[in-house]
């Protein structure tokens, strides 16, 4: 067995600390590139196993979630096979989503403080079926099952929660914004 | 950006989590972003959302019911930073926990002791008779065990493994060893946790348990947890523990696999030692060409390599496939003749790729029991693979649907297939290039006692 990549303990611990704190972001980067959840996930195991590579190397000066979106960008665009809800991005679109995110990163801790205020304020019903579906990670067929819901209803229920949570958050940025 | 086109957004994004025209959706909403800066910005926060979303749902805010707005406010405020971090801090120590027990063990393993080293092996015939013989093994001794062999291997701890040709271990000492290729079973002993078995892209470390090993031929590897726990460590430095009844792959460079429930079919196809594995033997091609036999993989002067690698399986659903007819298959044949094979039925399946060349590969490939069907194509044949348990052929596949459960035949190509039932044979012509480069060849076997 060989490794190629030799870390100190310290530069481990500094990696994960980086990667836990980060981890949220740079999926959410790669989503907006692939849009499909799944192979979203896939992507995030290679940049992590290409950040971690690469870490040694990694300028400390630097952004680490900028550092790791160029990662992503690259696998994305690398990517031989593309899955087909991908949204095969050209280089020029993959470029203006990650200057976007740049932008958002300014706003990202207060989203996330504000994201969990509108998920508090769901409806029970609404929070347990999200939270099957973005926690859990049921299908919506399971969903259903447990619900004793139809799977229309279920996948209704999830475009009214996330709209809802959107609307909320948008708010509540608009707001901060202003004030 | 108007409020029809959040709107359509909106729609667009909800029909996408249906799964709902794919293609078509997707199209839409990248001209919806590429061509509206707002459209971006709020696509872009969708999925930050759904993306924050789990993490959001794991922080768990609390449930206050503080008095005073402004005093509510601040202190949820406060808790939600000292909650948001305590996790994060939590979740560091326990990764900082996972990689330093993972150290531990492998430091542990580290100590080579000799003077217990090891033990007997017995290489014992394909009918699982008593050993015949037995021998003393030691450090960097390497097991080569022959298709349709096992070998029972115990270590001085009363760690047990059973190795299933064909495989090649090597005893690194004691607690440790490599399985370059092939199948072993673990029974560690009490006291002797730590037990590592060593492969290609990552080590798997026993935390008192038994558990499966196998290697493929593109030294891709997985573990099973028949029962209680093993670190896993992959050569990317990504590390993961697995509970019984979970199984997890490491691919031959290093990167670990998602986690999946546990196939023991997966170590049955090794265990059955009726089917002989004649596809070796009896392959032969008729080029000048220096040819190299190494385990089941040929190598015509660096230039051609066919692959082949068997497994058996039991049909989870039916399946449908050419059927083994005397005669020529070739794309010249309009309609071949199909079979179904059906739900429950049990066969070897031989996984033959080619990889690619300027010339035609010539050769003959015979079998010991009959051969009931073939499913060929170029690229993947993501379906039937999926069916014969070995899902890791395949990769993205937008033909995927299109094949469905029906295994293909010829397409436009110039190869040439003729199959002799008599003998359990076929020759082939083949060109390797992108016409046809995967066969699947289904083998009538009988079902395995187990």
């Amino acid at each position: 067995m060989t490794s190629t990549t030799t870390h100190s303990h310290e530069t481990n611990l500094e990696f994960v600390r980086l990667w836990t704190a980060s981890a949220h972001r740079i999926k959410a980067f790669v989503l907006s590139m692939v849009v499909h959840r799944g192979f979203a996930d896939d992507i995030l195991q290679e940049v992590a196993a290409t950040a971690w590579e690469k870490f040694p190397d990694f300028d400390r000066s630097r952004d680490f979630i900028a550092w790791a979106n160029g990662i992503a960008r690259n696998k994305v665009l690398g990517h031989k096979e593309m899955h087909v809800s991908a949204l095969n991005l050209t280089d020029e679109l993959a470029r203006r989503i990650e200057d976007q995110f740049t932008l958002d990163n300014l706003w990202m801790d207060a989203q996330i403080e504000f994201l969990q205020d509108c998920v508090q304020k769901l409806p029970q019903d609404e929070r347990e079926i999200v939270e099957l579906r973005y926690f859990y990670s049921l299908s919506v067929d399971a969903i259903s099952q447990r619900k004793k819901l139809t799977i229309s209803a279920v996948y209704k229920a999830l475009q009214r929660t996330i709209d809802r949570l959107f609307d909320c958050v948008s708010f509540k940025v608009a707001k901060e914004a202003r004030s | 950006m108007s409020q029809a086109n959040v709107q359509a957004l909106r729609d667009l994004l909800g029909v996408l989590r249906r799964g709902r025209d794919q293609v078509e959706i997707i199209n839409e909403i990248r001209t919806l972003i590429a061509n509206d800066d707002d459209a971006l910005r709020v696509f872009v926060r969708y999925m930050s959302i759904e993306a924050s979303l789990p993490w959001v749902l794991k922080v768990d805010p609390i449930q206050s019911t503080a008095v005073g707005v402004t005093i509510r406010r601040d202190i949820n405020k406060h808790r939600r930073r000292w909650l948001w971090y305590s996790t994060l801090a939590a979740t560091t120590a326990l990764v900082i926990c996972a990689v330093s027990l993972v150290w531990y063990f492998q430091s542990k393993v580290m100590i080579v002791d000799n003077n217990h080293l090891v033990f007997a092996s017995a290489i014992l015939s394909p009918n699982e008779q008593p050993p015949t013989s037995s021998q003393n093994l030691r450090s960097d001794d390497v097991l080569t065990i022959e298709h349709g062999q096992f070998a029972d291997i115990y270590f001085g701890k009363g760690t047990v493994m059973k190795a299933y040709g064909p495989s090649r271990v090597r005893i690194n000492h004691p607690s440790r060893i490599q399985l370059e290729r092939g199948v072993v079973l673990v029974r560690v002993a009490k006291g002797d946790e730590g037990f590592t078995v060593a492969t290609p892209g990552g080590e798997f470390l026993d935390l008192g348990t038994q558990f499966g090993v196998s290697v493929n031929a593109m030294a891709a590897s997985e573990v099973h947890v028949f029962d209680g726990k093993v670190a896993v460590k992959a050569d990317n430095n990504a590390a993961s523990v697995l509970l019984k009844g979970e199984a997890i792959g490491v691919t031959s460079n290093g990167q670990l696999e998602q986690t999946k429930p546990m196939d023991s079919w997966d170590f049955v196809a090794y265990k059955v030692p009726i089917s002989a594995p004649t596809i070796l033997v009896n392959a032969e091609f008729s080029t000048d060409l220096p040819l190299t036999i190494r385990d089941k993989e040929w190598t015509l002067d660096g230039k051609v390599r066919l692959f082949c690698e068997r497994r058996a399986i039991r049909l989870t659903e039916p399946i449908t496939v050419a059927a083994f007819t005397s005669g020529e298959l070739t794309s010249e044949v309009p309609n071949p003749k199909m079979t179904t094979l059906p739900a429950g039925s049990f066969y070897d399946v031989y996984f033959l790729h080619c990889d690619s060349t300027t010339f035609p590969v010539q050769g003959r490939i015979a079998f010991d029991h009959p051969i009931v069907g073939m499913s060929l194509n170029g690229g993947q044949l993501v379906a039937s693979d999926k069916q014969c348990h070995r899902p890791e052929v395949a990769g993205y596949d937008q033909n995927s649907q299109l094949n469905g459960k029906r295994g293909s035949v010829l397409l436009e190509t110039q190869d040439v297939l003729t199959m002799d039932p008599a003998t359990n044979s076929f020759d082939f012509t083949l060109y390797c290039g992108p016409s046809l480069d995967q066969m699947r060849i289904f083998v009538a076997v009988p079902e395995p006692n187990l």
